[in-house]
């Protein structure tokens, strides 16, 4: 903000002229403050230089090279007119009433007490109380200082895996910058002057010939490369301009191939044992209690990539607990197996209430009804969990009986 | 003749005579079939166990009964005790779910209402109401079982609901996996088990009892660390640390930024 040109500042039609609403708003330049520096007592400040709001627009008329007779329709529209306050007639009074007031030299206007109440000086023992307190909280910071520095050679550093060394440092560190900016706010609040101050906002707009140069200026140097005349340079320019985004393209590539069928395999094979998941035991019939689950995979699984989608959650029920029909035609005495994968965004799910049957999705708390095959009933996802058709083989064990007869997991654009 | 003629009445009335003894039999036998589906079912009454006949005193004293039936037959409010063993009593009672102050979504622990030798004798007498469900475990030695197999079998069977380190976990309609802070190795060995309330019942053929012992050495392991920044947060890791130091840390500083600037 320029000391030497408040007069700048615009027309009583422009922002500038609303009164600031707090004294931040109008504090201006720190430097400006701190060299002209202000007193509480009441009395009225004089400054030499004051700008009406009518000495502001004749120099801004000025200053465009227009005459005050120009006629509205002809003026730039960007200088005058445009966001125009709206406001009442006596707060827009109440705004030229204070710019009407004498100023500093930089433009701020300070408001008699009368305005915003009296502000009397403190008596000499709440000045000392106010200083004393101030100090008081530096010498604390001190100290938090002083204690951090000493505990970090003093405290044992791996006791109690560093819990105690975390909060010297941590808790000194936080009280000595806590007790730091608490001394400067309460010296800002209890010894400092309060003035309150408005003060123009600088003409948002540029001037009408500076703008006129600018874009002369842009002209000029788009001419004076000469890409008109120097066919060769602009097209070479071209060329690489039009090359430049192939290497991003390529390496996006990276993001391909398309799944394509992959998605629906879940690795399940008709006549694959169940096997648990860490001890990859197969599972008998009668292993699992009421009430019972058990996250399970087809024998032999591999790697965790190939079997992503084969993780499988095997349920016993108490017997007549299941009530949808399908569900109980592809149970094996009352065992049923699901999908652990969330139809939604693919979580792995189990956590089973065993007296509602109840399954909650704990990432977007989708929950599916496992007596009724695991419909949703709550929650983001779409489709219910896909069942895996059960049998026993010879042996006792649990076995699939076909594959997942659907994509298992959430959904993606080729599933139909 | 008239022998005769007497002892055709004689006959008859013997045949009348044995034919309502016969009645009476009957009427006896069904009498007591029917005493004996409605008497207090077990041994209980006849026991000359002393837990047993102190176990039923506290049945009644403590108002299980008023719940559970008297007999622990279950009802509309409780389930049926037949069955469900001394381990069940013993968690039930020993973390002070049981008896229930007030209906909710799920029984709280609480401060246990029984002496230890109480809930032995409850659990004694429980046991009496029928057969099957588990004894209350033996869990000596599970510090020596394998922990980092046991955190493996805790992730894949546990943390779902009670969080990786057994912080606990929200459930539906206002049930939760309840944390493991406040467990004793005996009481989660129970809960696997038993399956108290809605969760899944981990018998010992879906996890042997060794790996149960690796689970609780490993809860009990993983719960006594110590927390290098003081709050753990659930030390369920960046997430909510992060979530924690964005809504508190910088929640603070807006609200700290609005007090100064309207005292301004």
């Amino acid at each position: 903000m320029s000391d030497e040109t408040p007069e700048t500042a615009g027309t009583p039609d422009e922002p500038g002229t609303e009164a600031p609403k707090t004294a931040a708003e109008a504090s201006g330049s720190v430097f400006g403050r701190l060299k002209h520096p202000v007193s509480t007592g009441g009395a009225a400040r004089q400054r030499s230089s004051s700008a009406s709001a009518r000495e502001i627009e004749g120099e801004v008329l000025r200053r465009g090279n227009m005459a005050p007779d120009v006629p509205d329709a002809v003026r730039p529209r960007r200088k005058v007119g445009r966001r125009r306050t709206e406001g009442t007639e006596a707060a827009e009074a109440a705004a030229e009433a204070h710019l009407s007031r004498p100023s500093d030299s930089d433009g701020t206007h300070f408001l008699p007490d009368s305005e915003h109440g009296t502000s009397e000086p403190l008596d000499p023992r709440e000045d000392k109380f106010a200083e004393l307190l101030v100090s008081g909280l530096f010498v604390l910071a001190t100290l938090a200082v002083i204690w951090v520095c000493i505990a970090f050679f003093a405290i044992p550093a791996h006791e109690r895996l560093g819990e105690w060394m975390n909060f010297s440092l941590g808790g000194g560190l936080a009280i000595a910058l806590l007790a730091t900016g608490a001394g400067f706010v309460l010296w800002a609040k209890r010894l400092l002057p309060h003035d309150v101050a408005v003060q123009e906002r600088h003409n948002p707009y540029s001037p009408e010939e500076e703008e006129l140069l600018a874009e002369e200026t842009f002209l000029k140097g788009v001419t004076t490369l000469g890409l008109g005349q120097r066919t060769i340079l602009r097209r070479s320019l071209l060329g690489i301009v039009a090359l430049l985004p192939l290497p991003a393209v390529i390496m996006l590539r990276d993001l391909g191939p398309l799944p394509r069928k992959q998605l629906r395999k879940s690795g399940w094979k008709a006549g694959d044992r169940l096997v648990d998941v860490e001890t990859k035991l197969p599972i008998k019939l009668g292993d699992l209690e009421i009430g019972g689950i058990k996250t399970v995979l087809p024998e032999g699984f591999g790697n965790v990539q190939e079997h992503a989608l084969a993780p499988t959650m095997l349920i016993r029920f108490a017997p007549g607990e299941i009530r949808s029909k399908k569900e109980r035609a592809w149970s094996k005495n009352d065992h049923v197996a699901y999908s652990k994968i969330c139809t939604h965004a693919g979580c792995p799910i189990s956590l089973y209430e065993q007296q509602t049957h109840h399954l909650l999705c704990p990432c977007h708390q989708s929950t599916f009804d496992m007596a009724n095959d695991a419909k949703v009933i709550f929650g983001p996802a779409a489709r219910n969990l896909p069942q895996l058709e059960l049998d026993v083989d010879a042996e006792g064990y649990f076995v699939a009986k076909a594959p997942y007869n659907q994509p298992v997991g959430p959904s993606y654009w080729e599933r139909g | 003749m008239t022998s005769s003629t007497l002892a055709a009445p004689g006959a008859g009335g013997r045949r009348r005579r044995l034919a309502s003894a016969a009645i009476v039999l009957v009427a006896l036998g069904l009498l007591t079939l029917l005493y004996s589906a409605l008497a207090p079912r077990g041994s209980a009454a006849s026991s000359s166990d002393p837990d047993v006949i102190a176990g039923r005193d506290l049945f009644v004293k403590f108002s299980c009964a008023s719940c559970h039936g008297m007999n622990g037959e279950g009802g509309q409010r409780a389930p049926s005790l037949i069955g469900v063993g001394p381990a069940a009593v013993d968690f039930q009672v020993g973390t002070g779910r049981m008896p229930l102050q007030h209906h909710s979504a799920q029984a709280p622990r609480k401060r246990p209402v029984m002496t230890e030798a109480q809930i032995h004798q409850l659990a004694a007498y429980v046991a009496t109401l029928g057969p099957g469900g588990p004894p209350v475990p033996d869990v000596t030695g599970y510090q020596n079982a394998d922990v980092a197999f046991g955190g493996a079998l805790f992730r894949t069977n546990c943390a779902q609901c009670h969080n990786f380190v057994g912080a606990g976990g929200e459930l539906t309609y206002g049930k939760y996996a309840p944390s493991l802070a406040e467990a004793t190795p005996t009481q989660i060995y129970e809960a696997m088990v038993t399956g108290p309330e809605n969760m899944p019942v981990f018998g010992d053929k879906t996890l042997t009892p060794d790996q149960k012992l690796a689970i609780i050495n490993y809860v009990k392991s993983v719960r006594s660390q110590a927390d290098p920044g003081g709050e753990g947060l659930g030390r369920i890791g960046p997430v909510s640390e992060t979530l924690a130091g964005i809504l508190v840390g910088l929640g603070l500083c807006v609200g700290a930024a609005l007090w100064v600037g309207s005292r301004a």
